[in-house]
């Protein structure tokens, strides 16, 4: 047998003509899906950039972060302006300390009026001569002590 | 070399689908040949095949014209698959403890008889060989490719490449005594 005669036989060999037609065209139009994907992939992350950097813009407008633009300047938020912050917050304060007052003063007068509930026999007795006392009035007290 | 080559190189990098079609054309029965050899099964050969110009597509802007011919860069692609082939189907059953026909058969069919028990017998001694064998002999035996282009796709030099077929036709004749 001569080896290299055998080997040169193999040359003879084709692929199945249908097996190519199918193979070709597989890759070949893969080849072109391949690039659209790829330039809809740019595009794509194109247009999302541009919609967030436009909401980005708009949230800054709305905001009066671009309020050094003179244009712009009517959108300003007084809610923003640190004095107007800083006012509101000494209101605050002092509002606190009047409720404060007021809540302590309410304490005081509901503290004078008598209690309904029942107290234990122990503990009642110097309770009530203390609320006897508070319950007198001033011109009451001196009389008793002039007496 | 295909007449033009570079041209069509150059185009289909930048994505000619037709310059890749004539390049595929060209190289495909070859590429084809060189898996079945290694391969055994044509229906392998026809996946491997595939997936080798798939590949090659996929991969062509990364091409570069050095001076290698693009052939070269197939074979090396082929190799790589068939590596790849192998390695999946290492727990599978084994070709060799198939018979040879039932792979070879249909690839071979419309040759005589009496060729085809021959080409059939010779190919089950090359896939007997160690792959580096097997690349050479096809390369130079069946495909005719220079000593120079075999050297530059399996990255040796031009005086291995002569040592390493000498000794491969030797172990294929021994396997064939």
């Amino acid at each position: 047998m001569d080896l290299f005669k055998t080997l040169q036989q193999f040359k003879n060999i084709e692929p199945d003509k249908g097996f190519t037609r199918r193979s070709r065209n597989l890759i070949l139009n893969r080849g072109n899906t391949f690039s659209a994907n790829i330039s809809r992939v740019l595009f794509g992350s194109l247009e999302t950039g541009a919609a967030v950097a436009l909401v980005g813009l708009l949230m800054l407008i709305i905001l009066g972060g671009a309020s050094h633009i003179k244009i712009l300047e009517p959108l300003q938020i007084t809610a923003i302006d640190p004095s107007s912050i800083r006012a509101e917050a000494e209101a605050i304060d002092i509002q606190i300390q009047l409720t404060g007052l007021n809540y302590e003063e309410s304490a005081v007068s509901e503290s004078t009026l008598p209690s309904a509930e029942p107290r234990s026999s122990a503990a009642a007795a110097p309770v009530a001569e203390e609320n006897e006392k508070e319950a007198l009035s001033i011109d009451e007290a001196l009389k008793i002590l002039a007496e | 070399m295909l007449d033009g080559e570079d041209k069509l190189i150059d185009q289909a990098i930048r994505g000619k689908a037709s310059a890749f079609g004539s390049l595929y054309d060209y190289y495909q029965p070859k590429i084809y040949r060189f898996v079945l050899i290694k391969v055994g099964r044509r229906e392998d050969a026809e996946d491997l095949t595939h997936e080798i110009f798939k590949s090659a597509l996929e991969n062509i802007r990364t091409y570069e014209n050095i001076g290698h011919p693009f052939s070269s860069w197939l074979y090396r692609i082929a190799r790589n698959q068939i590596i790849d082939f192998y390695r999946t189907r290492k727990n599978e059953v084994g070709l060799d403890a198939v018979d040879p026909e039932f792979f070879v058969a249909p690839a071979i069919a419309h040759f005589g008889m009496e060729e085809k028990l021959r080409m059939e017998k010779v190919q089950g001694a090359i896939r007997r060989l160690k792959p580096e064998y097997q690349d050479i002999i096809v390369m130079r035996f069946v495909e005719d490719l220079p000593i120079k282009e075999v050297a530059m796709t399996l990255n040796k030099s031009e005086g291995a490449v002569k040592l390493i077929q000498h000794r491969a036709i030797k172990e294929l004749k021994k396997i064939l005594a």
